[in-house]
């Protein structure tokens, strides 16, 4: 688990730290406070320094154009914008540093000119033209670091096969991250290809009926070899199966959180909107089912959130259950100071009595 | 006029609904138009105890620009102290050994504390003593409703002797113009004065913490 996190010039941020953080860690904070970055700097540091996971929030926030010309799809990612500023030239430089147990990793990204500009510039001029910097990346998991080229506005062409991307999330890494967008389905299906009678499964179809108490088994037809996958629902005392999307938005979201969560295993996992398409009643639910599966299967979980309803409800639990303070804490994101405000679960049910808001 | 909201960045923290209304009103005499379009006005909480409002310190330090705390000291204002800086300390290193008697007021980087101990940062009492203070010297009823308190006592009156003075001024209270006007009703009603000295040293305390 990270016990404390600082970016440099990441973003938003020039220069921003959480401390003490524990299994789960909510951001709040006004829009545009920076919440979403601080999910993105923790999933590029635990993919350890690989240059696709520089690719992940650019493709999420749509910093990215591309074209398709079967069978490659181009894409061109605009990488500036995880630099401070939104700004590039050479030597710009960003990081994200942390604390764990015994391990401190951090990752570097530094702008600089190719050694053999001039070559490359002669190059450059016929077929790659404006390719002038590289984008050097070094990690715990890449420590000679990686080499990748892009134009002086901070461009970076790259081709991919049509159909290979979507499932790159698929392959085993440290962190998951659900966004505000929703999990696809058809990656929800091949994950639940690997949940399915497991012991896990009973637990999702539990999470189910916290919105839906009569779900009683969960199924996917379709799939990869077709156009698009369904889930289907069937609810209890009744003859036929549903389609998921039938029982409105919260159950689907409820059900990517859980197979994401089943997924992150041993790992991380990242959630953008925690309470997106959940109604208030369901959220402290919603709260006991991630904290129950984070300390099950070893998860921290970093999420965020603008509702209140979702704050309160992690108030009330931790009346309930005042273990929760050790568990869970609240960080108050904020780019006007350097570090992240944080409170505890305790002090979080003291606000909710006392009609503090620590949204900011 | 509309009383500033929760969201404020200002805020003074207190122990009931009396010392809410007796402060907001005492501070209207003082010339505090109570309004959300004054933007130094604090939202006032009463916090449903002493000990909740102790409490709430570290949310309300780590959430708020300026915060005020008026609790009373009760027993024995060193422990009562010493409560309050166990909670802040940590916000305000240079927290002192003993309240200053003008009303104690710490700053931290842009962040302002200011801690009040009913009835003078002093005494052992409650908020009952300070408003003793505003009862006019000539008043003869204050004197007679102290002598039928203790009649009250020696009949067998149920309250605590910690409470003598809250009985006393209520009893008093019961014999105004309107008979048992609250306590803030009672300032803005001049049934109280406004003007004892250690009035005059709170509103300076409130206007240090809040106003400038």
């Amino acid at each position: 688990m990270y016990n404390t996190l600082s970016l440099h010039n990441f973003r938003g941020f020039s220069h921003y730290s959480l401390s003490d953080l524990t299994r789960i860690n909510l951001f709040v904070g006004k829009n545009n406070a920076g919440k979403t970055s601080v999910l993105e700097a923790i999933e590029i540091l635990s993919h350890g320094g690989r240059p696709s996971s520089l690719l992940r929030s650019p493709s999420r926030r749509g910093e990215v154009t591309s074209e398709i010309r079967d069978p490659v799809m181009k894409a061109e990612y605009d990488i500036r914008y995880l630099f401070h500023q939104h700004r590039i030239r050479e030597g710009s430089t960003f990081e994200i540093q942390a604390n764990k147990e015994l391990a401190s990793p951090a990752i570097k990204c530094i702008i600089r000119r190719p050694e053999n500009e001039m070559e490359h510039l002669e190059l450059s001029e016929q077929d790659e033209p404006g390719m002038t910097y590289e984008l050097f990346v070094t990690g715990p998991e890449n420590e000679k670091g990686s080499v990748i080229k892009i134009s002086t506005e901070g461009i970076l062409a790259s081709d991919f096969r049509r159909g290979s991307t979507p499932y790159a999330q698929l392959a085993p890494q440290a962190a998951v991250f659900l966004g505000t967008e929703g999990a696809d389905l058809n990656i929800l299906q091949k994950m639940w290809d690997d949940i399915v009678l497991t012991s896990e499964e009973e637990r999702i179809i539990k999470a189910l009926q916290i919105i839906e108490p009569e779900v009683e088994r969960l199924a996917f037809t379709g799939g990869p070899s077709r156009w698009s996958s369904i889930a289907w629902i069937k609810l209890k005392n009744d003859e036929e199966r549903v389609p998921l999307g039938s029982l409105g938005d919260g159950i689907r979201r409820l059900l990517s959180l859980a197979i994401y969560a089943a997924r992150a295993s041993g790992g991380i996992l990242l959630i953008d909107e925690i309470d997106t398409g959940l109604h208030y009643s369901t959220l402290k639910l919603m709260w006991q089912f991630i904290t129950e599966v984070a300390v099950r299967l070893d998860i921290q979980v970093f999420a965020t959130t603008h509702s209140g309803d979702c704050l309160r409800a992690l108030a009330w639990l931790n009346e309930e259950k005042p273990a929760y303070e050790n568990i869970v804490s609240v960080y108050r994101v904020d780019r006007s100071s350097e570090q992240a405000t944080r409170y505890s679960a305790g002090e979080i049910e003291v606000a909710e009595r006392q009609q503090i808001e620590v949204r900011g | 006029m509309a009383y500033p909201k929760e969201n404020c960045a200002r805020r003074l923290i207190v122990e009931g609904i009396d010392d809410k209304f007796s402060i907001i009103n005492l501070m209207m005499r003082h010339g505090w138009a109570w309004d959300v379009s004054n933007d130094f006005i604090p939202f006032v909480k009463d916090a449903g105890g002493v000990n909740e409002a102790i409490e709430s310190l570290p949310t309300a330090i780590k959430s708020f620009s300026r915060i005020g705390i008026v609790v009373d000291a009760d027993m024995n204002c060193t422990t009562r102290w010493d409560q309050i800086k166990a909670k802040a300390i940590g916000y305000f290193p240079k927290f002192p050994e003993s309240p200053d008697l003008a009303g104690t007021i710490l700053t931290s980087g842009e962040k302002r504390l200011g801690i009040w101990l009913m009835p003078n940062n002093v005494d052992s009492g409650k908020l009952e003593d300070f408003l003793a203070t505003l009862v006019p010297k000539t008043d003869q009823c204050w004197s007679w409703a102290d002598t039928a308190t203790k009649g009250a006592v020696s009949r067998g009156a149920q309250f605590s002797q910690g409470d003598f003075i809250k009985a006393h001024i209520h009893t008093w209270l019961a014999w105004g113009r309107e008979p048992g006007l609250p306590f803030g009703t009672a300032i803005t009603a001049a049934t109280f004065l406004h003007d004892s000295d250690i009035a005059i040293t709170f509103v300076g305390w409130m206007n240090a913490l809040f106003a400038q």
